[in-house]
């Protein structure tokens, strides 16, 4: 049993660190500031093999196992959590179904361009089903080789610039078959009928788009349909489980680097003749924020270990979002606190970590849903425990 | 390589640990906590399983094994009797660190192999009435006399207090230097002029024999003294580190069990037509519940595993113990309130645990001490 990064973790990790830190680090305020859409950076991501972080090596990827994807999203996080968001829509919610899903004819279509720097994107969201992803209305009707769609998509990051938008849409038209009539489509922007609606200007996380799209009559080749008919939720829910990892080590970096700096400052700062960690409540403070960091980085790496062992996660993921994406709130929030007015300035980042985490405890499964999957999956487990004695959870593992 | 599982052998052990729990201390438990009687009966047999001594190496008659397995069986044996959780605790790492770091070849031989076969208990006697976590503020007294010492002084709140066989008391060998001048020695129990209190009515671990223990002029040979005089706080400091992984254990087998008994209660109890744990409000609750319990077992297995690379585990510790105490407070409370009326009721038994849980907050260094620790540690490595 051992919770360190193995040393070629280790490397990976150093390799992100230095890239985020010298190249991106000096402009991630001013792409939050004006919304600018960070390109060169994805180029150079993209360069450096990071847009195929999911992919199969057969198909331009670079396979980086579950633990090494945390990393790189948790180092990304540390200095822009817009650019980790954006790889981990790109990776974990688009590259991911097509390379899992896929068939060979859409992997050898799709792939190779995601992996070479075009950027990909995830639409289930609708203005009138979020959580409730069973709920989508968007239609999709069989019209010979194609289907033909319409309906109004929100939410979609990435989706002003994507190549290719894993889409999800309901191909029996009769509400009352739930989850069971919705079907996956590769869609790609210069599908006609298909248009970009308005960019959400957003509280944080402001680099990366985030886009309404807007089908309307829109014909998509059936060859552009992911996994057969009705299997379309299945495919949402089991990719979501991989994303919300990767949520999970973006709020991780996010908490840290605010916690660094809310450390460094207490450290400098004086006052009323003490340095500010030197007054209690400021030292419980930076205790509780510690501990915050460290919890969220134990449930995230332990999640993504039982991923790469192949040992059932579900319960392990969703853990790591909750705790992780809440404990990026508090921190980032005591960090503004322990700047003081400092902290509601522009100069310092901290403001900037607390707008950028908030959303990690809505996207990719707000908390109220990951605490529902976590006490379902807790039933269950009881469930298949011996009846006559005390159910208990397995527990061979931390 | 990062590895989340526990290792085959302590995987093996915590079966065995568990079957001890479920087979010897799960049938009398609820006795012992009614009468608040200390399970004596039980000590020669978690002798003869090595849980006396679980990582004291075989030489000195210890089981020979690893932090973490000692985690192990804490959390194992918690989960049905926080209180024999805590006799194992303070004998293993109160009284056992102490003589394996500072003891000379003499003191461990004589001491060590009697309490790893059960022949009898130690005690850790630090606590005064005005000297809890300033443990620097220690009034009894240490003189010198020929050779040896003579003790005088009050120490409380001592557990395995009534049926220790030998005792660490911290004293102080020159008050003029504070916590510099604080030494630590080692007394029989038997010694004459040692009175031992009435056992305290705590509010919960009922079984575990807490009392305090009077001095009067007691006089000790000059190998009591373990260490160097003035040493006493780095005994101290050596002993409460370990100490708090076993806490932190201890409290995660409270937040698991009840944790447990909360799915268990929600899955079958039905209201409004469905069960329990179909509500919303409930849900909330056991995911609460569990995510508090694995972050403070993660927390604990890693200083644990710390501790057993030789590596710089005390803020470690403290985080572990900190968190899992807390969770086991919040675990105890919340399973109560799954449980509803029922949870309040003694023959359901789950409100022991709240009581126990209650105070793995206070003991080997209360909540505010762990966090003083941890923050220091932050901000000397920088965040």
């Amino acid at each position: 049993m051992d919770f360190r990064l193995s040393p070629d973790h280790q490397q990976v990790r150093d390799m992100i660190r230095d890239l985020a830190t010298s190249e991106f680090a000096p402009h991630a305020a001013a792409w939050d500031h004006d919304r600018l859409y960070p390109a060169e950076a994805l180029a150079q991501l993209a360069e450096l093999g990071f847009f195929g972080l999911l992919v199969p090596e057969e198909h331009g990827g670079v396979d980086y196992d579950p633990i090494a994807y945390a990393i790189a999203l948790e180092e990304l996080a540390r200095v822009s959590a817009a650019v980790s968001v954006m790889l981990s829509v790109h990776s974990s919610v688009c590259c991911w179904p097509i390379a899992t899903y896929g068939t060979d004819e859409q992997k050898a279509r799709f792939l190779p361009m995601l992996t070479s720097g075009t950027i990909g994107a995830f639409s289930l969201s609708e203005p009138g089903a979020g959580s409730d992803a069973a709920a989508l209305s968007c239609a999709a009707r069989r019209d010979g080789d194609h289907y033909v769609l319409n309906g109004t998509k929100n939410w979609v990051t990435n989706g002003a610039h994507a190549g290719a938008i894993v889409l999800f849409a309901r191909t029996d038209p009769d509400p009352a078959s739930g989850s069971k009539g919705i079907t996956a489509f590769i869609v790609t922007p210069d599908l006609p009928g298909l248009s970009i609606g308005k960019h959400e200007d957003k509280m944080g996380i402001r680099a990366s788009d985030t886009v309404e799209i807007a089908l309307q009559d829109c014909r998509v080749p059936v060859a552009n349909r992911l996994g057969a008919e009705g299997q379309g939720f299945k495919i949402a829910m089991s990719t979501l489980d991989g994303g919300r990892i990767g949520i999970g080590a973006q709020a991780l970096g996010i908490a840290g680097a605010a916690f660094s700096e809310a450390v460094r400052y207490a450290d400098t700062r004086m006052t009323f003749g003490r340095k500010l960690h030197e007054h209690q409540p400021v030292a419980f403070l930076i205790a509780e924020m510690e501990r915050r960091v460290a919890g969220s980085r134990a449930l995230v790496y332990r999640a993504a270990w039982k991923k790469m062992q192949d040992l059932p996660h579900r319960i392990d993921a969703s853990m790591a979002k909750v705790y992780a994406t809440e404990a990026a709130t508090f921190v980032t929030h005591r960090a503004i606190q322990i700047h003081g007015g400092y902290g509601y300035v522009k100069e310092y980042a901290v403001e900037r970590y607390y707008r950028d985490a908030r959303v990690t405890e809505i996207y990719e499964g707000a908390s109220e849903i990951q605490r529902m999957v976590i006490a379902r999956e807790l039933v269950a487990a009881a469930a298949h425990a011996d009846p006559a004695t005390t159910p208990r959870t397995a527990e061979t593992t931390s | 390589m990062m590895d989340f599982a526990l290792p085959p052998t302590h995987v093996q052990l915590q079966s065995r640990a568990r079957d001890f729990a479920g087979r010897v201390l799960r049938p009398s438990i609820a006795t012992l906590d009614a009468e608040r009687r200390f399970p004596v009966e039980h000590v020669p047999l978690l002798a003869a399983e090595g849980f006396l001594s679980i990582y004291w190496p075989a030489e000195h008659g210890g089981a020979g094994l690893d932090t973490l397995a000692y985690a192990v069986v804490l959390e194992e044996i918690s989960r049905v009797s926080p209180a024999h959780g805590i006799m194992i605790s303070v004998q293993v790492s109160l009284v056992g660190v102490p003589l394996l770091t500072f003891g000379t070849a003499e003191q461990k031989a004589s001491w060590l192999p009697r309490l790893a076969r059960g022949e009898m208990l130690g005690g850790f006697a630090f606590t005064e009435l005005e000297a809890g976590s300033d443990a620097g503020a220690v009034r009894t007294h240490a003189r010198r006399e020929g050779d040896g010492w003579v003790l005088n002084g009050e120490k409380v709140m001592v557990t395995n207090g009534g049926p220790a066989g030998v005792f660490l008391v911290s004293a102080t060998t020159d008050p003029a230097a504070g916590a510099k001048g604080l030494s630590v020695f080692l007394v029989p129990g038997d010694t004459a002029g040692i009175t031992r209190g009435a056992r305290e009515r705590t509010m919960g671990l009922n079984p575990a024999d807490v009392r305090s223990l009077h001095f009067e002029n007691v006089r000790l040979p000059a190998d009591a003294l373990l260490g160097e005089a003035g040493q006493g706080m780095k005994v101290a400091l050596a002993a409460l580190n370990v100490g708090r992984i076993g806490v932190a254990a201890q409290a995660v087998g409270i937040a698991a069990e009840t944790t447990d008994r909360a799915v268990a209660h929600a899955r079958t109890r039905r209201q409004f037509g469905r069960e329990l744990a179909q509500f919303g409000g409930v849900g909330e609750m056991l995911a609460d519940m569990a995510v508090d319990r694995d972050v403070a077992r993660l927390f604990t297995h890693e200083a644990a595993t710390a501790r057993d690379r030789g590596e710089d585990f005390a803020p470690l510790a403290a985080r572990a113990k900190w968190t899992a105490s807390e969770a086991a407070v919040k675990c105890a409370d919340r399973c109560i309130q799954v449980h509803g009326g029922w949870g309040y009721l003694e023959s359901t038994g789950v409100e022991r645990y709240a009581r126990d849980a209650r105070v793995t907050t206070l003991y080997e260094g209360t909540t505010e001490m762990q966090k003083l620790l941890v923050a220091r540690h932050a901000v000397a490595t920088g965040g």
